[in-house]
C-alpha cells in the first residue's frame, strides 16, 4: 500500500461510509447523503450560481491575504529592527489580537458601510496582527553576522532584501502564509455573511434561511476542496523552494 | 607614512573601547597601513584583535578614537566564520559581492576554480567542508577587487595545503595589484606573510611593539 492510499484515501472513505449511514438511517433533510450533497455541488456548478460566488470569496481572500502579508510584513520586520516603534505599536498589536474577527467585521461596517472596502479591510485587520508577530520574531532571530557581510560588501538595498533578508524570512513568511490561508477565508466567509451580496458566506446564509442544509454542505464543500488544494500546491512549493538548500 | 615610506591607507588612532559592562577592551593603540602592505595583528587570545579589526572594518563604530582611509577603499573581509548565505550557491555567494549577475558569475567560477573549488561551484555551503567554505569566503573578498583586505583567524582550522593555497592567493594580490592586507592570526606561517607584525597585549590591550 502507498501512503497516500493508507494515510489520505482510506480516512475519507471511512468518513464518507459514516456520513452515509447515518443520513440512510436518520431520513432528514437535515442530514442529507453524499450523494445529495454531490448532486447539488454538479447543479450548482453546472447550472447555478456557486462558479460566480466561488470566484467573489477567492478574490476576497487573495485581496485580503496578499494586503495582509504585505503590511504585516512590514511592521512585524520594522517592529524587529527598532525597539521604539515596537514600544510604540505593540499596545495596538495586543488590542488587535485579542479582539474578534466578528467584533471587527461589525464595527467596519457600521462605521465604513456595507462595502467592499469594509469587508477587505475588516478581514485584513484580522489576519495582520498575526503576520506582524510571526516577521517581529523572525526579523529578531536575524543572523547580525550575515548582515555585517553584507556591509562590508556593500550589498545594495535590492540585493539585501532578495538575497539576506527574504530568505532569512522565509521560514516565518511560510508559517505565515500556512496559518494565513486558513485564518483569511474564515473571516472572509463571515464577512460576507453578515454584510455583502455575493461569496460563499452569502449563499450558506440564504440557504440557512431556507434550512437547506443539502446546499449548506454543497457550498462549503466546494469551497473546502478549492482552498485545500492551494494551500497543499502553495505550501508544497513553498516548502520545497525553502528547504532546497538544506544538506 | 607608513614605515615603508609608501602613502597610508589607513590610520587608527584608538584611545579607548569598553564593553557595555563597562569593561575596557582596548587601549591606546596606534598605526597605519599603506598601500601594498600586508600589516598582522597577533596577540593572545580574546585580548581584543577581532574586536579591533571590526573597529577598522565599520562594523563597531562604539569606541573613541579614529580610523581614517585615505578615500573611500573598496573593502574586502574573511570573517572568522566563512558567513556564506547558506541559500546561495558557492558561486552566488562569491558573484554577489559583485553585484551578481551573469558577468559577475562567470567572473566568480573563474575565481573559485583557481581556489581549487572547480567540483564545488553549484554547492550550497550546507555541503562544503569549513576549508572548502574559507576558501568561497576568500574567493569573495578577492572578487570585490578590494584595496583594502582584512582577515580575520582566516586560515585557521585549515589543512596545510588549502591554507598554503589561500596564503598564496592573498599573496599574490598583494604583488599584482597594490592590495593592502590587515590579518589576524597566531599562526607563525600566517605571520611571515607581513611585512610588520603588531602585538597586542595587556589590559585593556595595547600595542606591545611600537608601530
Amino acid at each position: 500500500m502507498t501512503p497516500l492510499w493508507t494515510h489520505r484515501l482510506i480516512p475519507s472513505a471511512m468518513l464518507l461510509l459514516t456520513w452515509q449511514v447515518a443520513a440512510t438511517a436518520a431520513q432528514s433533510p437535515l442530514l442529507p447523503t453524499p450523494q445529495a450533497v454531490l448532486e447539488a455541488l454538479v447543479a450548482e456548478t453546472v447550472h447555478g450560481a456557486l462558479l460566480h460566488h466561488l470566484a467573489a470569496t477567492l478574490l476576497r481572500v487573495a485581496v485580503c491575504f496578499c494586503l495582509a502579508m504585505t503590511i504585516g510584513g512590514i511592521l512585524g520586520s520594522a517592529m524587529a529592527a527598532s525597539p521604539r516603534l515596537n514600544r510604540w505599536l505593540d499596545p495596538w498589536l495586543q488590542l488587535l489580537l485579542n479582539m474578534p474577527a466578528m467584533v471587527v467585521a461589525i464595527l467596519a461596517y457600521v462605521w465604513l458601510g456595507l462595502g467592499e472596502p469594509a469587508a477587505i479591510i475588516a478581514v485584513t485587520l484580522s489576519k495582520l496582527p498575526n503576520v506582524m508577530v510571526i516577521l517581529r520574531e523572525g526579523g529578531r532571530q536575524r543572523d547580525r553576522n550575515l548582515a555585517q557581510m553584507a556591509q562590508i560588501f556593500r550589498f545594495s538595498p535590492r540585493l539585501r532584501l532578495v538575497h539576506v533578508i527574504l530568505p532569512e524570512l522565509a521560514p516565518y513568511l511560510l508559517a505565515a502564509t500556512r496559518s494565513g490561508l486558513s485564518l483569511v477565508w474564515k473571516i472572509v466567509l463571515l464577512v460576507e455573511l453578515l454584510g455583502r451580496s455575493s461569496g460563499i458566506g452569502f449563499q450558506l446564509n440564504v440557504y440557512f434561511q431556507m434550512l437547506d442544509i443539502t446546499h449548506i454542505l454543497a457550498y462549503a464543500a466546494s469551497f473546502m476542496v478549492v482552498i485545500h488544494a492551494i494551500e497543499i500546491s502553495l505550501l508544497t512549493w513553498m516548502d520545497r523552494r525553502v528547504a532546497r538548500w538544506k544538506a | 607614512m607608513s614605515p615603508a615610506g609608501k602613502p597610508d591607507r589607513l590610520s587608527v588612532d584608538i584611545h579607548a573601547k569598553s564593553w557595555s559592562t563597562g569593561q575596557a577592551v582596548l587601549g591606546d593603540i596606534r598605526f597605519s597601513l599603506a598601500a601594498g602592505e600586508v600589516v598582522a595583528l597577533s596577540g593572545p587570545s580574546g585580548c581584543g584583535k577581532s574586536t579591533l579589526l571590526a573597529i577598522v572594518a565599520g562594523l563597531d563604530d562604539d569606541y573613541q578614537g579614529q580610523v581614517s582611509w585615505s578615500g573611500a577603499p573598496r573593502l574586502g573581509m574573511v570573517f572568522q566564520e566563512p558567513r556564506l548565505l547558506p541559500w546561495r550557491t558557492a558561486t552566488e555567494n562569491v558573484a554577489l559581492a559583485m553585484g551578481g549577475g551573469r558577468t559577475a558569475k562567470l567572473r566568480a567560477r573563474a575565481i573559485l576554480s583557481e581556489l581549487g573549488l572547480a567540483e564545488a561551484l553549484d554547492a550550497y555551503p550546507a555541503r562544503l567542508s569549513l576549508g572548502m567554505a574559507r576558501r568561497v569566503a576568500l574567493a569573495r573578498a578577492l572578487a570585490a577587487d578590494p584595496e583594502v583586505l582584512l582577515l580575520d583567524e582566516a586560515f585557521v582550522s585549515l589543512d596545510d595545503l588549502s591554507a598554503e593555497v589561500m596564503r598564496q592567493a592573498v599573496l599574490s594580490a598583494v604583488r599584482q595589484q597594490g592590495l593592502s592586507v590587515l590579518l589576524v592570526s597566531h599562526d607563525p606561517r600566517d605571520l611571515s606573510m607581513a611585512g610588520r607584525v603588531l602585538t597586542l597585549g595587556g589590559t585593556p590591550a595595547r600595542l606591545l611593539q611600537p608601530a
